[in-house]
């Protein structure tokens, strides 16, 4: 196995792994009835069964780079802010749990023409990222064709699957990097 | 009876710590490495469970150094999401006694943290 081929399984394993182990305890909770108080959170199950699907279909872009069979898509015209707002509707609950603040600003009537599906998922799995390492609020902004993250500390380095994330988004006219504390993914 | 459970991943670790709980176990949750090997030097766990991938130090690391500092009166049961047989190695030479693979149910986590603790008692009587 390649190293880029290895960093791919490596890092979706994992998280197919925990995201699944999530399911299954939380699961178990409601089983065996141990919510007495009726206070257990199920949305670590709706957010693991989300991030499986979100993962999946990243795993399989990320694959068709590694093995050079990426498909051909065709552009269209789509809201970036649009699927962000949805993304944290998703987290809510883990956003709350973790004690920090996201805010989104930029035109909600902003459309960018480019290559959503790659957009979507890649780019998701980097919003979720950096909220689960962020140890303070984040901000989100989006304006022309930039959308800054600025994220403040983080428990640990960003993981290094974003170098592949990268090289891909750059195949499909994003430019994508991390400085400062601050993750930038520019449509060009 | 006290339990710690270290791992970094925030949402999987407070579910299973409801399950332990509940289990009428003490738990005291660390997300990293570091954490783990600090409350395990300054408290007296019964069992200490560790995930392997954690920032700052892995699981690995971390069970290396309890065990040196703690030596090998606490059971370490180790939270895996790798398979392999080398990974599993590794973590029986870092001196764990038991490795769990994710995804695991917490009833098979609280039966192997009650053998252990059984088996302790019974040595000690």
């Amino acid at each position: 196995m390649n190293d880029e081929l290895f960093t791919i399984y490596e890092y979706f394993s994992h998280n197919f792994r925990t995201f699944t182990s999530t399911i299954v305890a939380s699961i178990e909770v409601l089983k065996l009835d141990l919510d007495v108080e009726g206070k257990f959170d199920t949305a670590s199950i709706y957010e693991s069964s989300y991030l499986l699907d979100l993962y999946d279909n990243a795993f399989n872009i990320c694959l068709k780079h590694a093995l050079c069979k990426d498909e051909t898509l065709k552009k269209s015209n789509f809201n970036p802010l649009t699927m962000v707002k949805g993304l944290l509707g998703e987290f809510d609950s883990l956003i709350k749990l973790k004690h920090v603040n996201v805010c989104i600003e930029g035109k909600a009537e902003n459309e960018i023409f480019g290559y959503e599906f790659i957009y979507k998922n890649l780019f998701q799995v980097i919003v979720y990222e950096i909220i689960r390492l962020s140890q303070e609020n984040i901000s989100i902004r989006f304006w022309d064709s930039r959308i800054e993250i600025l994220y403040g500390n983080i428990r640990e380095n960003l993981p290094e699957i974003f170098l592949i994330f990268k090289e891909i988004l750059e195949k499909y006219d994003m430019m994508f990097f991390c400085r400062n504390n601050t993750a930038v993914l520019e449509f060009l | 009876m006290k339990i710690l459970i270290a791992d970094d991943e925030l949402r999987l670790r407070k579910v299973v710590a409801l399950h332990l709980k509940k289990a009428q176990y003490d738990v005291t949750e660390a997300s990293n490495g570091r954490q783990a090997v600090e409350l395990a030097e300054n408290n007296e766990f019964q069992c200490i469970v560790l995930d392997v991938m954690m920032p700052e130090m892995d699981g690995i690391e971390a069970c290396q150094r309890i065990r040196k500092k703690i030596g090998d009166s606490v059971p370490i049961i180790m939270l895996t999401a790798k398979a392999d047989a080398s990974d599993i190695e590794a973590g029986v030479e870092a001196g764990a006694d038991a490795y769990l693979t994710k995804p695991f149910s917490p009833k098979e986590l609280i039966e192997k943290i009650k053998a252990f603790v059984e088996t302790k008692k019974d040595n000690k009587c």
